[in-house]
């Protein structure tokens, strides 16, 4: 797994991961979100599964309708998701596609700081390099 | 950037570079000083290079860094040749606030505040995990998000006096629910009469100080004490998807001129293309779904009150939409024109005469409902024709924050929190207090000070200041 740095950000939260693959990244931004609305360092136990596929035509689309997933699961099914298993990334022509099992809990079951409305473009950037790849992101809250 | 000083309450930065218009910056030295701490002058001045842009970008005195847009933007765009930008209006569409006027005196509620908050605590479900005893069926969630509040008073919730009080009549011609996808609905459904989190409250408050008594008079505040009630929320996970799924098909189909944007939160559609009318037509579902919120949340507060306090009356004051787009017409270069005014964080504050008004405001223009942070002062102030003239009939929205939740975090503490709102008799009542301490007063600007401005430019005057009793945090 990654490191995740919390950043200052005047209305929302903002942070930077630093991990040594796309798929780490992506599972630590994950895990970001569960800080962000469970605690600094609180995940949800993974009790249940979700699959999922996710479609887009670049890599920040791809970054933020995950995370999004995450957050709509919250409202559609009461559920926190904070681990993923079987996460792979492939190409399907122009297409980005993110597949895997969201694995989390029952949200009744936690006491939650805030709840992140949604998404948000601002600053994203996913930097990928020799060394790893690090993502920023801001969610609005 | 080198805002130019015009005078105390505002600044300009002429057009460079790709800008159209000149970026209008309502604020005093203190304030422009905190907005240039981030990066919110730099975002109004991306909004100024939008196609169709009309007269100016203007920064209202609250103005802090958003998403696209800053907070506290406001932005007019030709019907023809502008765009339409969720990241103009926010992903919380129509946040805004009510305020209901009580027959009640501060007095009244001695002893009772603790019982009194948490029965509304119970029956206005706020925070994660907590849904709305009402689970929409498909066809109320339909007459919501095509008819908003008027549905529920049709349903016997509320009265048309809380209708008659409200921006467009508790709901915006010109909804399509079918244009609001599936997921929004799916997270919608269970929300209606829900807080939510984050900086929406719901505050048990008292006019602490009356400044101009005969427009409060107006407006249903008619002395010092009076308990009235302010709620603060909106659109709720509805509004979130409605302008994540645009966004993103905004991105998809525009992708060279997205590519061109300095923030791809600032992703539009042309108001005349077919995305752009989809979208406008989806943002007004959810904005009714946001005004139905507020009515239902002030309706069972309205019951719990009378549980405690037999014959109480509840009067809405107004309603007011702070993050919404509206086809409005206004003067520009000397002549009336349609536009589109993209409000995000910003209040629409209408002055006298404006035939949106209700017939009790048509006098007086219309009340602008400013919520303050956590423990401190709120305001009531009243449209101005001067904001019609300066700021698109616009005015600020509320405290602004000034430090990012993360240092909030780090500075205060929830339980210690609690503890000095009661050494001043606020009481807070919250499902997590680990969770409101990035919420705390000192994470936020002056809200006397933004007020402050917005009376001396002319843009809102300020009628009433009110001071909170108790507070529901989600």
């Amino acid at each position: 797994m990654g490191s995740i740095s919390f950043q200052p950000h005047t209305a929302d939260e903002k942070f930077t991961v630093q991990a040594t693959s796309l798929e780490d990244a992506f599972l630590t931004a994950l895990q970001a979100c569960s800080y962000i609305v469970l605690g600094e360092g609180d995940l949800a136990r993974p009790v249940f599964r979700k699959p999922f596929r996710i479609t887009a035509t670049h890599l920040r689309g791809l970054l933020y309708d995950f995370l999004n997933e995450m957050i709509a699961l919250l409202d559609e099914e009461s559920r926190i998701y904070s681990h993923v298993e079987n996460l792979s990334f492939s190409q399907q022509g122009a297409e980005h596609v993110l597949e895997g099992v969201f694995l989390g809990d029952d949200a009744s079951l936690y006491e939650f700081e805030t709840v992140i409305k949604n998404m948000t473009y601002s600053e994203m950037e996913i930097l990928q390099d020799e060394d790893g790849v690090s993502l920023t992101v801001v969610v609005d809250i | 950037m080198n805002p130019q000083k015009i005078n105390d309450y505002s600044f300009l930065i002429e057009p460079t570079g790709s800008m159209l218009v000149p970026l209008k910056i309502f604020a005093s030295d203190l304030l422009l000083e905190q907005m240039l701490t981030d990066k919110c002058i730099q975002q109004g001045m991306n909004v100024a290079c939008l196609p169709g842009i009309q007269g100016w970008s203007i920064m209202m005195p609250d103005a802090h860094q958003g998403y696209g847009f800053s907070i506290g933007g406001v932005a007019a765009f030709d019907m023809s040749s502008g765009v339409i930008s969720p990241g103009g209006i926010g992903f919380d569409i129509n946040c805004g606030v009510r305020v209901v006027a009580t027959s009640l005196q501060k007095q009244d509620l001695e002893g009772k505040m603790p019982a009194l908050l948490d029965a509304l605590f119970q029956a206005v479900p706020s925070g994660m995990g907590t849904d709305s005893t009402w689970l929409l069926t498909d066809d109320e969630l339909e007459a919501i998000l095509s008819r908003g509040a008027p549905y529920l008073v049709e349903q016997g919730i509320g009265s048309q006096q809380d209708l008659d009080c409200c921006e467009e009549g508790g709901f915006i011609e010109g909804a399509n629910s079918s244009f609001v996808p599936r997921r929004a609905k799916s997270r919608g459904r269970k929300q209606i009469g829900t807080l939510g989190s984050g900086n929406h409250f719901l505050e048990v408050q008292y006019a602490h100080e009356i400044f101009d008594k005969e427009t409060a008079t107006r407006f249903g505040i008619t002395s010092p004490d009076q308990v009235v009630l302010m709620i603060h929320c909106g659109s709720r996970g509805l509004g979130h998807e409605v302008a994540s799924h645009f966004l993103r098909r905004m991105e998809e189909e525009y992708p060279e001129l997205v590519a061109a944007l300095p923030e791809k939160d600032l992703a539009y559609a042309p108001l005349d293309s077919v995305l752009g009318k989809e979208y406008y037509g989806a943002m007004c579902a959810a904005a009714n779904f946001a005004f139905a919120n507020r009515h239902y949340i002030a309706h069972k507060a309205h019951l719990i009150f009378q549980e405690f306090f037999e014959g109480v009356t509840f009067h809405t004051v107004y309603d007011v939409a702070h993050n919404i787009a509206k086809r409005e017409t206004h003067v520009v270069d000397g002549e009336h024109k349609e536009v589109m005014v993209h409000r995000k964080g910003a209040t629409r504050a209408f002055g006298p005469g404006r035939k949106e008004l209700p017939e009790v405001y048509q006098e007086t223009g219309q009340p602008v409902l400013i919520p303050g942070s956590m423990g401190t002062s709120s305001y009531v102030l009243v449209g101005t024709q001067d904001s019609m003239e300066k700021s698109f009939g616009s005015t600020a929205h509320g405290a602004g924050r000034c430090m990012s939740r993360y240092q909030a975090k780090q500075e205060f503490d929830g339980p210690q929190l609690q503890k000095d709102l009661l050494g001043q008799n606020i009481h807070l009542k919250t499902g997590s207090l680990r969770g409101v301490a990035d919420e705390a007063p000192g994470a936020y600007k002056d809200v006397d000070e933004v007020v402050r401005v917005s009376d001396l430019a002319g843009i809102g005057k300020v009628v009433v200041k009110l001071k909170p009793l108790g507070v529901i945090k989600g």
